[in-house]
């Protein structure tokens, strides 16, 4: 691991003025299972000066049951999420999302912040010692011209819903699908914003979030939902255990009877930033949810998709689990 | 920006001078030195490094020292009680849930923090727990037993029984504590560590190599380039056309070109960053179509000019051609009623032994150099060393450390002539380990092959003919490509009787990192394609695919392979077994279906030797120059075999470790050979200490030999119940009386059947010793929604002659039932232009514990003519037959015919939608 300098902030306004002092060459480090990876395998052209510790920050952890919103802590642990009682039985889709991320031990480290600021996946662009000079890194090294790898390599797992800037990365978190569902907001040492608004632009697809360089995240809150809907979530993911999402979907469905009043559904690992299928949701809402309507929504969801050469597969599973979902959370509760 | 960071280790302070910045699972490692904590990924992936903070399971190498600053930390070290094992601890060891060790302090400090919180977890609970736990030898079944015992408390016994019993494995405590050491395990003070400069290039020509800028760095120690290598020298297994460091050109990404060693390995890896190469990039060949064509580029132009170790055939850019010829088969498949012709295609995988190469040298006063190495064979290290860097052996010593799994990816040379290079150079020790990518980018995986058969049938179910091209990917150097190629030609054919067969085969030169051999070189590329079509053919023909290949299994007497006649023969019966398992022919439900192969393997063979001491208290030590690569040969069968020759128990045989300077001749662990063959050496050597020990007992007593018989701890004469005289007296009167101290030794070398050599031609390993035949079944379930296969439950049959240690044997059966599911359904090593994309533990996907079903292991016993007590080889052949057992059981479920591995979800529901049969 190349050498960086390391600092333990003692409150968040040492932790701004810590970041902003490196202009965007420090990181915050929480749980440390995605930064300190990319710091060992030099996935970056130029490497991170330092880490802000904010561990050591008080105050930032912790699940607290207000009046109407619940509030997670940024370095609310995943493991403490998907077990907290109040997430199971009213904040179901995040606490089944939670549940999967992973492995049980990185469950253990990982925290919610970290798991909605994480870096993509992309193996073209996370291949150590940076040795694909990808369009999304912006840095191209003399005599390299910069390019998507994924555009004509191997891109199983990327976009179905097209490039950004020539970039096919998708963005791999587990938990911003039910947040975004739920409708979630972070709150942030600069700002309050909905969870949906946090992705960049089409025109800057290097950066995850929008979330500044000297911006910390402080909490999440999310309002309780409507006691007459019910939420659910899923990931298809190759094995059991460790793996990100071939494709995610979370869908939080109010209903009045059997007919739908309202409905909010996020699909991810599909697209640069989580996908809300609108048509799918249009379609829903004053109709009951019968097997078929679920299944028209599954098809109205995937609208306009543009597969790789090698991931039309991944239409087939996107369709599929939006129904499954939607099914799920008709059967629950 | 080091500071003083107190912490808080296993209940004791301690204050260590370091950077925040650092892992903790370095500082535990190298600055405490609780090497319990294994790094076998760096990313969190693998949790071998797992420790307890305030309690709770944490992947040290995620954490850094600035955040467990005065947090509560636990290694493995920390858990026994006074220096005795937990419960746990005992059940692991108890209960078989240990091979190679590796992976084992992680597992045991993961379930350490479940049965905290959870005292009775489910059996879902456990196999949870440890989802983040990666074990590549067990399949994870013993593990997950050895939980529940301690979660139900169960009292865990040892066993020290007898041959045929499930003595449990003598390394087996060092191994659960955390205190067997390991490739990387090793520290000297003062050590520098060194780190490899590998080309960024699938095939170029070296202009220059500039070491200046890294050496002027401070704390960097030397550079070594090809340059000061002595020139002309190769290495290789059959074919020598490796050269330590690149020369001239590069052949495939990784390749190393120049090494250093700095003071840290970070500084380490920097100036190895920094040594400057340029590069004359050659038109690189990818495929094995790209190789073979005719305007090709050549990877080694001097291909014809390598020393071979066998009658090879080669041309252009194939290293080794191949071919088996018997019978008529152009006559034969005219006389058919159906022909079938198909090609399959099968993918490179990793063997993803969890513990990555390491070791360290270091030179004395002679300019000797000594290696602590984790290498499967430490005789075939120094000899290869020899050849490679012209050092004669006196000048080299190799020392085996434990291994933490092999599965032949540490058959060659892995760092052992860079350390010594270095320690040599630098007149320091030198510590070396290879990453998770470097593993991934430049170690020898396994063959991607392309397979063309032909088989022709009759309408009596009977197998007429069959022909087979076997194409083999080696890589840029031919590795254990002429032997893989050949070994998939045996298994083409699968344990069938045939009258004609016509097999070629070639080993191609490519730009990619060069394979080598991995657990049944050869074998489950051919398993895969033999047995997919047999399945093929029998759906065809409206047979039974069970009825068909018991159609055509061969028997005693058969011929098979380059024309062998085969003796002890149990295909039959495993077939038999491993369907009922599954309740073949029963009902199915929608989307579920079943599926069978079968094969047969050789027990290796290759030369060994032994010795055997009698100590002054009547206990033996073993002095053996094998090692174990987990299955644990060298820790169950062989103190099993000689404690039975001599009536002793298991526990009384010291077993010695490998040291090249001191121990007796060994080929090496690999090629399922460890029990027929050192096996046998052990028990001649105990038999021939037997000898002695009577002799001399006769002489003390002033008795004729054969009135004495050996009983437990001594000697007595025939019909009395007393004993005569102790060991301890026997081995004591040889010290200080008379005729000196009392040794058995023997050196063994099995004889080959005998096969028709005008049957075949280019074949470098032309018999199989001692034939182990196998059959497994699988039910899957197919997810018509995600293309997601499921294996529900399967059953691992193998015919291994005599299971000396039936516990060892189905762990071998379990986890390479596991291996090879992995292969089957999951692991792919992806390139592109030479680069490996997925080179870690998270993109190239291993089994965990929550995706493996219960494999049942069943133990078939048609003992061998030739084996020792019977025994034949066990640990390669499981893993070669679970792709095309549930590459057929996809077929049933769904309809679904996949002709690569791995059966990826894409795959698989692609297939399903160009058949339009995926659900809703």
């Amino acid at each position: 691991m190349r050498r960086f300098k390391h600092f333990d902030a003692s409150s968040l306004d040492e932790a701004v003025s810590l970041l902003a002092r490196f202009e965007g060459r420090a990181k915050v480090i929480a749980g440390g299972t995605d930064i300190v990876g990319t710091l060992k395998d030099s996935v970056l052209p130029e490497p991170y000066e330092a880490l802000v510790n904010i561990k050591t920050i008080p105050g930032l952890e912790g699940i607290r049951n207000g009046a109407g919103v619940l509030k997670i802590g940024a370095l609310t642990r995943l493991e403490d999420i998907a077990h907290n009682e109040t997430v199971q039985t009213k904040y179901a889709a995040l606490a089944q999302a939670a549940r999967v991320v992973a492995t049980p031990h990185i469950r253990e480290m990982g925290t919610i912040a970290g798991n909605i600021c994480q870096n993509t996946r992309c193996w073209y662009y996370r291949c150590a010692h940076n040795r694909f000079h990808c369009v999304r890194k912006g840095h191209a090294a003399p005599g390299q011209s910069l390019e998507c790898f994924a555009s004509d390599g191997d891109n199983r797992y990327h976009s179905i819903f097209g490039d950004v800037k020539d970039c096919l990365a998708v963005n791999p978190s587990d938990t911003i699908p039910a947040l975004i569902a739920l409708g979630a907001t972070l709150k942030t040492t600069k700002r309050s914003i909905a969870v949906k608004d946090i992705f960049p632009p089409s025109d800057e697809p290097t950066k995850m979030t929008i979330i500044d360089s000297d911006e910390i995240v402080i909490e999440v809150e999310i309002p309780e939902p409507q006691a007459s809907s019910r939420s659910a979530y899923h990931k298809v993911a190759i094995r059991k255990s460790i793996d990100f999402p071939i494709v995610n979907c979370a869908a939080v469905v109010d209903f009045e009877g059997d007919v739908v009043k309202d409905c909010h559904i996020c699909l991810n690992a599909v697209h640069y930033k989580p996908y809300v299928p609108e048509r799918a949701e249009a379609l829903l809402e004053g109709e009951p949810l019968t097997d078929e309507q679920a299944a028209t929504a599954g098809e109205a969801a995937v609208w306009g998709a543009k597969p790789l050469p090698m991931n039309s597969y991944k239409i087939t599973m996107a369709k599929g689990l939006v129904k499954k979902i939607l099914i799920a959370c008709r059967e629950a509760g | 920006m080091k500071r003083g960071i107190s912490l808080k280790v296993n209940g004791l302070v301690c204050e260590v001078y370091a950077n925040p910045g650092e892992t903790l699972l370095f500082c535990l490692r190298e600055r405490l030195g609780l090497i319990g904590a294994k790094e076998g990924c760096g990313d969190g992936e693998c949790g071998a490094c797992m420790v307890l903070i305030d309690g709770l399971p944490r992947n040290s190498c995620l954490v850094l020292l600035g955040d467990v600053e005065n947090r509560e930390i636990t290694t493995v070290e920390g858990l026994s009680v006074n220096g005795g094992l937990t419960s746990l601890q005992e059940a692991f060891v108890a209960k078989g849930a240990i091979q190679c060790g590796f992976c084992t302090p992680g597992f045991v400090v993961s379930a350490t923090a479940l049965l905290a919180r959870n005292p009775s977890p489910s059996e879902a609970e456990i196999r949870e727990a440890v989802a983040g736990n990666l074990c590549r030898c067990t399949g994870y079944a013993k593990i997950v037993e050895a939980i529940q015992a301690a979660a139900c408390g169960e009292e865990c016994v040892r066993e020290d029984g007898s041959l045929g019993t499930s003595v449990a494995r003598l390394d087996a405590v060092e191994k659960v504590t955390g205190k067997a050491q390991f490739g990387a395990d090793v520290s000297r003070p003062g050590q520098l560590w060194g780190a490899v400069v590998r080309s960024t290039r699938p095939h170029a020509r070296i202009v220059d190599i500039d070491t200046a800028k890294a050496l002027a760095m401070p704390g960097v120690a030397v550079a070594v380039t090809g340059a000061e290598l002595t020139p002309g020298l190769y290495y290789g297994v059959d074919l020598f056309d490796q050269q330590v460091l690149a020369r001239g050109k590069v052949r495939h990404v990784g390749e190393p070109v120049a090494l250093v060693a700095a003071e840290t390995p970070e500084l380490a890896a920097e100036a190895a960053a920094a040594v400057e190469v340029t590069y004359e990039d050659l038109p690189p060949v990818h495929d094995i179509d790209a190789a073979l064509a005719p305007d090709a580029s050549l990877i080694h132009e001097d291909l014809m000019d390598y020393e071979a170790g066998w009658d090879a055939i080669r041309e252009g850019n194939a290293c080794s051609a191949t071919y088996i010829t018997r019978g008529d088969t152009d006559a034969a498949l005219a006389t058919c009623d159906r022909v079938f012709t198909h090609t399959f295609e099968t993918q490179i995988i990793h063997q993803s032994y969890i513990e990555p190469h390491a070791g360290l040298a270091e030179a004395d006063a002679n300019g000797k150099v000594t290696i602590w190495t984790t290498n499967q064979k430490p005789f075939a290290v120094r000899r290869y060393m020899s050849q490679a860097l012209g050092w004669p052996m006196t000048k080299i010593r190799v020392i085996g450390m434990h291994i933490g799994g092999g599965f032949g990816g540490k058959l060659e040379m892995g760092l052992e002539p860079y350390a010594a290079l270095l320690a040599l150079k630098s007149r320091r020790s030198v510590k070396m380990a290879m990453s998770r990518k470097e593993e991934f980018q430049a170690a020898n995986p396994r063959h991607a092959s392309r397979i063309t058969i032909t088989t022709g049938v009759n309408r009596d179910m009977k197998m007429v003919a069959r022909r087979a091209e076997v194409l083999l990917d080696t890589g840029a150097y031919s590795g254990n490509g002429p032997t893989a190629v050949g070994l998939s030609m045996f298994l083409v054919t699968g344990p069938y009787r045939l009258d004609n067969v016509d097999l070629s085969g070639k080993a191609v030169y490519t730009n990619k990192t060069s394979s080598g051999s991995c657990r049944g070189p050869g074998g489950p590329q051919a398993v895969f394609a033999g047995e997919s079509q047999i399945d093929i053919i029998a759906r065809e023909m409206g047979w039974d695919p069970l009825a068909f290949r018991l159609a055509n299994v061969v028997e005693e007497g058969d011929v098979l392979g380059a024309g062998q006649r085969l003796q002890d023969v149990g295909v039959r019966e495993c077939l038999e077994q491993a369907a009922a398992a599954i309740n073949w022919g029963g009902e199915e439900e929608p989307d579920e279906g079943v599926g069978l192969a079968c094969s047969w393997w050789t027990s290796g063979g290759w030369a060994t030797s032994a010795l055997i001491n009698l100590n002054e208290d009547g206990t033996v030590t073993l002095i053996t120059g094998a090692v174990d690569i987990g299955p644990g040969a060298k820790y169950t069968s062989l103190p099993q075999l000689v404690a039975d020759e001599l009536q002793l128990k298991p526990g009384d045989v010291i077993v010695s470790s490998c040291d090249t300077d001191t121990s007796p001749y060994d080929h090496g662990d690999g090629g399922s050979r460890m029990t027929y063959n050192v096996g046998r050496a052990c028990q001649m050597a105990a038999e021939e200490l037997r000898t002695v020990i009577l002799e001399r007992a006769a002489r003390t007593l002033g008795v004729a030999e054969d009135l004495l018989e050996l009983v437990p701890d001594g000697v007595r004469l025939l019909g009395h119940e007393e004993k005569a005289l102790t060991l301890a007296e026997i081995a004591e009167r040889g010290r200080v009386l008379v005729d000196g101290p009392i040794q058995g030794r023997a050196s063994f070398l099995a004889d080959m059947p005998s096969w028709d050599t005008d049957a075949c031609r280019g074949l470098t390993y032309p018999s199989f010793l001692a034939p182990s035949f196998s059959a497994q079944a699988v039910r899957v379930r197919v997810d018509r929604q995600t293309g997601q296969v499921r294996v529900l439950e399967a059953a691992a049959a193998m015919d291994v002659g005599r299971a000396i240690n039936p516990m060892a044997v189905e762990g071998q059966l379990e986890g390479g039932f596991a291996m090879g599911m992995g292969y089957g359904l999951l692991e792919e090593v992806k390139m592109r232009e030479g680069v490996v994309i997925n080179p870690n533990f998270l993109d190239y996907k291993l089994p965990t514990a929550v995706d493996m079903p219960v494999v049942k292991p069943i133990i078939v016993e048609e003992p061998s003519i030739t084996g020792v007590h019977g025994v034949k080889g066990v640990g390669e052949p499981p893993a070669s037959l679970p792709a095309a057992a549930i590459a057929n059981a996809v077929d049933d479920a769904v309809g679904a015919r996949l002709m690569r591995v791995p059966l990826t979800q894409e795959t698989v529901l692609d297939a399903l939608d160009a058949a339009g049969t995926t659900g809703s």
